[in-house]
């Protein structure tokens, strides 16, 4: 199947002028490509190849497997957006009445090696480690509480009765006096940093720890970091 | 337009009656015209610690429900002449009886009239609370250096802040200078590095106020109660004069050279 006769045949009305003036070297057969999908059959076609032997491409690729076709419908997705509107209407139309095989309307198809490039993007944007960060701007007085998933920095004080739950890290610009839990959710590589540490209780992932103080031991008035190291929760005083 | 200011606390039995009746006494020996709002409805108080309480006819409740007019509830205590006044709490209802807007509306109503509209409010965080602290523009809250004393005023100033009452002031009552010398009671710097709110006062424990809260009598009459100065230095901080706060308990000299050497605190 070649040329303008074809195409009249279909009943079709197709520039002559635009036929006429497309490339016509054999096309690879990866040009159309059938994928059987959930919804029905998929066709993604590169329509930098002329449309008439696109056509002749899927003809011999629907003929070689008929059985898969009957009764589905088909989705013809394309590389690029590239198609006008008259040449889809008339690849639709001619299978139609070909084959009498349905065509869905376009929807634009990804190529391969962009879809993961878009994922990577994202995440780069809503990753829990860069973005989610809540900031109290006040003291957290008693009976407060602040949860939130991801990291809390607290600019004030975590006095005796107020709660700060996080599921990643905590940072309090003050002193800690009240519960604080990190990694709430069980991610036992968060850490809790303050600049006094007094509280009633630190909790980090599933480990639980009363403050160095309620030990009887000598407070340090530095600022110190919370974290876990092989199984307990150990604070250290950082620079 | 005269100033409303609610005496809170949080927890029940530091004082805040008390506090309420002579605050009241002094700023009416200052010359204002002062009323006391008792809104503890159900458990009143402060009529008896006035020794007020055989005047008493109508009370809030009956003037927020239009039983009475606002100047028949008022109780003119006679020992100042014209200018103390107190409205009493219903005794006989709940608080529930009388709503936010009610008592906003009587607390307006009175502020046009007097220099001083003092709210005594109940224990706890609830509706009584609420209703005090939504109609005053002023907080003093009462605090007794006890643990489970701060903590509840913690929690109460977080509410006055986000009921939108900002400017919070400080009493520290009940202090025994010994104590704190001993180390066995929180100092006022303790209490003051937690709550971190402007301190209005400092009253010390004084056994003399229980006997003339009982005669009711308030005990800014006493010249020789230790509270008695510690309260006048209040009111004429609310009148916006700067008295000098004294330090109850001197901290020994172990505590106050590790102080000096950890930056802790700034005496």
């Amino acid at each position: 199947m070649c040329g303008g006769a074809d195409v009249t045949c279909f009943g079709q009305r197709v520039d002559v002028e635009y036929m006429a003036t497309m490339p016509r070297k054999a096309i690879p057969d990866d040009a159309v490509t059938i994928k059987g999908t959930i919804d029905g059959v998929n066709v993604i076609v590169d329509e930098k190849y002329d449309l008439v032997r696109l056509f002749s491409k899927l003809e011999q690729k629907i003929k070689s497997a008929k059985s898969f076709f009957s009764g589905n419908q088909i989705m013809v997705s394309l590389k690029e957006r590239a198609f006008t509107k008259d040449e889809f209407d008339y690849f639709r139309s001619s299978l139609k009445l070909k084959y009498g095989v349905d065509v869905a309307p376009l929807i634009p198809v990804q190529s391969e090696e962009e879809k993961p490039k878009i994922e990577e993007d994202k995440l780069f944007k809503t990753g829990p480690q860069l973005c989610n960060t809540k900031v109290i701007s006040h003291t957290l007085r008693a009976g407060q509480s602040v949860e939130y998933e991801g990291d809390i920095v607290v600019a004030g004080d975590v006095n005796p009765g107020a709660e700060v739950v996080a599921t990643g890290n905590v940072f309090v610009m003050g002193a800690v006096r009240g519960r604080v839990c990190a990694g709430c959710k069980g991610n036992r590589e968060s850490y809790i940093i303050a600049m006094d540490f007094e509280p009633v209780q630190l909790r980090i992932a599933d480990k639980v720890a009363v403050s160095p103080s309620a030990q009887g031991l000598k407070r340090e008035l530095r600022t110190q970091k919370a974290f876990i190291e092989g199984d307990s929760i150990v604070v250290v005083s950082v620079r | 337009m005269g100033r409303s200011i609610v005496v809170t606390s949080g927890k029940g039995g530091v004082g805040k009656t008390t506090l309420t009746a002579n605050l009241g006494y002094g700023l009416s020996l200052e010359g204002k015209k002062v009323v006391l709002v008792d809104t503890d409805i159900g458990l009143r108080n402060l009529d008896v610690i006035l020794g007020l309480e055989n005047r008493v006819v109508y009370d809030v409740v009956n003037v927020a429900e239009g039983t009475c007019e606002l100047q028949q509830a008022l109780v003119k205590d006679k020992r100042l002449g014209s200018s103390l006044f107190l409205l009493p709490a219903a005794q006989t209802r709940r608080k529930e009886d009388i709503s936010n807007d009610q008592l906003k509306q009587i607390v307006t109503a009175l502020k046009g009239a007097f220099d001083y509209v003092i709210l005594d409010c109940p224990a706890g965080i609830e509706h009584g609370f609420n209703n005090a602290v939504n109609s005053a523009d002023e907080a003093v809250v009462v605090v007794t250096p006890e643990v489970s004393s701060v903590r509840d005023a913690d929690r109460v100033i977080g509410l006055l802040e986000s009921a939108g009452v900002n400017d919070i002031s400080l009493v520290v009552n009940r202090i025994k200078p010994e104590m704190v010398s001993s180390g066995e009671m929180m100092s006022v710097e303790d209490v003051l590095d937690i709550l971190a709110v402007r301190l209005l006062g400092v009253i010390p424990e004084d056994r003399q106020v229980i006997v003339s809260t009982n005669k009711g009598e308030p005990i800014i009459l006493n010249e020789k109660s230790l509270a008695t100065s510690a309260i006048k230095a209040i009111v004429n901080r609310l009148e916006g004069r700067e008295v000098p706060i004294p330090t109850f308990g001197k901290r020994g000299f172990w505590a106050r050279l590790s102080d000096a050497i950890t930056g802790r605190r700034k005496q």
